[in-house]
C-alpha cells in the first residue's frame, strides 16, 4: 500500500469550524443536537407507543400470566436484512444451541495458538450440524438451535470428558474449535436472564466444588496467578452463588472502571469466566451481573495488585520498539536465515507472542536441540541473541543473557514459531 | 492526573486538539462524514458528562478513541442504521491515487480499517492499539497482518504495493 497516499487522504478529513462550534455549544447546553438518526428513533418509538396503546385498547385487559410467560421467553427470530462488511459481530465465533449461546472463550486458554493445535483427540459424539449461517445477517430475536457464524454444514460434536452444557466442538475445516456455553440466548439485553450462578454451575460442572480463582491479564488474557485464598473462596460462595443474574439495566456501570478478569476453577477442571469491577462493586458473569460487597471487592483488588506470579519476557528484555533496527531470524532445522526488512514489526509480533507466557528461570542446562536463534538490536553489530531450544517435552525453552527460562503454563512449540516465520517474516 | 479534566474552560482546547483525529476514527466505521460528525459530538458530550480523570494526555487521547470506537460500533449495530447503506458522501477532494488507496482500505472489514488507521496514520504501536481497543496484542498483530495481506492482494495488480 502506498501509505503516503492513505495518510494524505486521511489528513484531508478534518473537523470543520462549524462542527467544532456545534460541539462546544452542545457541550455547554448539555444536549446533543437532534440528528436524522435521532428523529427516526423518536418517530419509531412514538409509532410503537401508538401501536401498543391501540393493541391494549382493542384487545382489552392483558392476561397477566401471558405477560409473565412472554417475559421469560426470547423474542421471535426474524432475519431483517444483510449487514454487509461493517459489523464486527460477523466475525464472532458464536453458536446457538439448547437455548444458550456458545462462544470461543480465549480467557480459558493457556497457549497462544491453542485453537490451532486441536486435533481429533477431543472429538466426542456428534451433536448435529450448523443449519443456519448467521454471518452478515441482521436479525431480531433469538436465533434457533444450530445457528452459527460458521458455514451451514459445519459439524458439531461433544467434547470428550466435558458436559455438552459446558462446551461443544466445531469441526471448522482448518482445525477443531471449542465453544463454551457463555450465556442464555435472550432476545435483548433488557430481557430477564432468570438464572442464578449456582444454576449455571450445576449446569456446567459435575463436581460443583470451587477450588481456586485464576487471575488473567486484561491486556492479553494470559494466565497471571492462581489463588487458593480461603477467605476469597468463602466470600464468593456466600455472595454470588444464590444470586439471580441481573441484566445490564439493573446495575450501575461506568465505561472506564477497573476490570479484573478471573476464572473460577472447579474441582473437575471446569472454568467459569468472570469480570470483576471492584471499584463499582459488581461482577459480570454468564451474560449477567451481580453486586458484591466491599470486602469481596477488596479481595479482588488485592489479587489484581499481586499481578504476575512469574516473570514475563517484559521483565527479562527491555522493550523499546523504536530502538530495534536489526532483526535476524535463524531456523536451525530448515537452515533459513532471514534478516527482516521490517525489524520493528517482526520484533513487535514476536514480543507479543512471547509476552503471553510466564517464564520460570532455571539454573539447569537445556536438555534439547537448538531450533531457532533470534538476533535483535539497534544494528547487527549492536545486537543480542535469544537462543530457542526444543525441550524433551517438545515445549520451547529460552536462553537469554546466559539464563534458561521455561514456560510455566501452556505450551509454545516449534510449529508456533514456524507459523510466525511463515506469516510474519517470510516475504 | 491531567489538568485536562473537561471543564468548560478547556473543552475548546480539547475539541481543537482531538476532533480531527476522532473524526477520522469515526469515519473508518461510519464511512460518511455526517455520521462521523455525530459520533464526534457525542464523544465530547460523554467526556463532559462522565468527567473522567486522566493520568496524562496519552491516556486522555486513548479514552477518546475508545469511546469513539464504541459509539461507532453501537451505531452500526442499531437496526435503524443497519437498514441503511453507508453513503460515501465525502465533502473532501481526494486525488485519484488517494481515493484509490482510501477505497481499498474502506472496503476492509471495520476491525481491519481501525487497526490500519491507528497504526499507520495515528502512529500507535501494536501494544498501544491493543490497550485502546481492549484486545490482545496478538489479535491486533494478526489483524494488521491480515489487513496488509488483503490490501496487498487488492492493490498489487494496479498499484505499487509498499507494505
Amino acid at each position: 500500500m502506498k501509505v503516503s497516499y492513505y495518510n494524505r487522504a486521511m489528513d484531508k478529513i478534518k473537523a470543520s469550524d462549524e462542527l467544532k462550534e456545534k460541539i462546544i455549544s452542545s457541550v455547554k447546553s448539555g444536549a446533543k443536537r437532534k440528528t436524522a438518526f435521532d428523529i427516526y428513533k423518536i418517530a419509531a418509538v412514538a409509532a410503537m407507543f401508538i401501536l401498543v396503546i391501540a393493541s391494549v385498547y382493542f384487545s382489552g385487559i392483558l392476561d397477566k400470566s401471558a405477560r409473565n410467560n412472554s417475559a421469560g421467553h426470547s423474542g421471535e427470530f426474524k432475519i431483517i436484512g444483510h449487514s454487509g462488511p461493517n459489523v464486527d459481530a460477523c466475525y464472532m465465533s458464536v453458536l446457538y444451541l439448547d437455548g444458550y449461546r456458545y462462544e470461543a472463550e480465549s480467557w480459558f486458554s493457556y497457549s497462544i495458538n491453542e485453537y490451532l493445535k486441536m486435533g481429533d483427540e477431543l472429538k466426542g459424539e456428534k451433536i448435529g450440524e450448523v443449519t443456519l449461517d448467521l454471518k452478515g445477517l441482521i436479525y431480531e430475536g433469538t436465533p434457533p438451535d444450530f445457528s452459527s457464524t460458521y458455514d451451514a454444514g459445519t459439524q458439531i460434536y461433544e467434547v470428550k470428558g466435558l458436559k455438552r452444557e459446558y462446551a461443544v466442538l466445531l469441526e471448522t475445516g482448518d482445525s477443531n474449535l471449542i465453544l463454551y456455553r457463555s450465556r442464555k440466548a435472550v432476545a435483548s439485553e433488557d430481557e430477564p436472564i432468570g438464572l442464578t450462578v449456582k444454576e449455571v454451575i450445576n449446569m456446567i460442572s459435575d463436581s460443583k466444588v470451587l477450588e481456586s480463582v485464576e487471575l488473567r491479564s486484561e491486556e492479553d488474557g494470559s494466565w497471571m496467578r492462581t489463588s487458593y485464598d480461603n477467605r476469597l473462596l468463602e466470600l464468593l460462595k456466600a455472595e454470588i452463588m444464590d444470586k439471580e443474574l441481573l441484566n445490564s439495566n439493573e446495575i450501575k456501570q461506568r465505561e472506564e472502571s477497573l476490570r479484573v478478569p478471573v476464572n473460577l476453577i472447579f474441582k473437575d477442571g471446569v472454568m467459569l469466566h468472570m469480570q470483576v469491577y471492584p471499584e463499582d462493586k459488581y461482577v459480570h458473569v454468564f451474560g449477567g451481573y451481580i453486586n458484591i460487597s466491599e470486602e469481596l471487592s477488596k479481595r479482588f483488588k488485592e489479587l489484581y495488585s499481586l499481578g504476575n506470579e512469574f516473570p514475563r519476557i517484559t521483565d527479562i528484555i527491555d522493550y523499546n520498539t523504536g530502538d530495534i533496527g536489526y532483526f535476524k531470524f535463524t531456523n536451525h532445522v530448515t537452515g533459513d536465515e532471514i534478516v527482516s526488512p521490517e525489524p520493528q514489526w517482526a520484533w513487535e509480533v514476536l514480543y507479543g507472542m512471547l509476552k503471553f507466557y510466564s517464564l520460570d528461570r532455571s539454573s539447569s542446562d537445556v536438555q534439547g536441540n537448538l531450533v531457532f536463534t533470534v538476533a535483535l538490536g539497534k544494528s547487527e553489530e549492536n545486537s543480542s541473541e535469544i537462543k530457542i531450544y526444543e525441550g524433551t517435552d517438545k515445549n520451547l525453552v529460552f536462553r537469554i543473557n546466559g539464563e534458561t527460562y521455561r514456560i510455566v503454563k501452556g505450551s509454545l512449540l516449534y510449529s508456533d514459531f514456524m507459523m510466525y516465520q511463515k506469516d510474519y517474516i517470510s516475504y | 492526573m491531567s489538568s485536562l479534566s473537561p471543564g468548560y474552560n478547556n473543552i475548546e482546547e480539547i475539541v481543537e486538539k482531538h476532533s480531527d483525529m476522532l473524526l477520522r476514527v469515526a469515519f473508518t466505521y461510519m464511512k460518511n462524514i455526517s455520521d462521523a460528525e455525530d459520533i464526534v459530538q457525542e464523544v465530547f458530550l460523554r467526556l463532559v458528562r462522565e468527567y473522567p480523570s486522566f493520568e496524562n494526555d496519552e491516556h486522555e487521547k486513548a479514552w477518546l478513541i475508545r469511546v469513539a470506537v464504541n459509539l461507532s460500533k453501537n451505531r452500526l449495530k442499531t437496526a435503524w442504521f443497519r437498514k441503511t447503506e453507508p453513503i460515501y458522501d465525502l465533502a473532501v477532494n481526494f486525488t485519484d491515487e488517494e481515493k484509490f488507496v482510501m477505497d481499498a482500505v474502506m472496503e476492509l472489514p471495520s476491525k481491519y480499517r481501525t487497526v490500519i488507521l491507528l497504526y499507520y496514520h495515528e502512529g500507535y504501536s501494536i501494544k498501544e492499539i491493543a490497550k485502546i481497543l481492549a484486545k490482545k496484542e496478538s489479535t491486533i498483530s494478526s489483524r494488521l497482518q491480515r489487513a496488509r495481506a488483503r490490501l496487498k492482494t487488492k492493490l498489487k495488480e494496479d498499484f505499487d504495493y509498499e507494505g
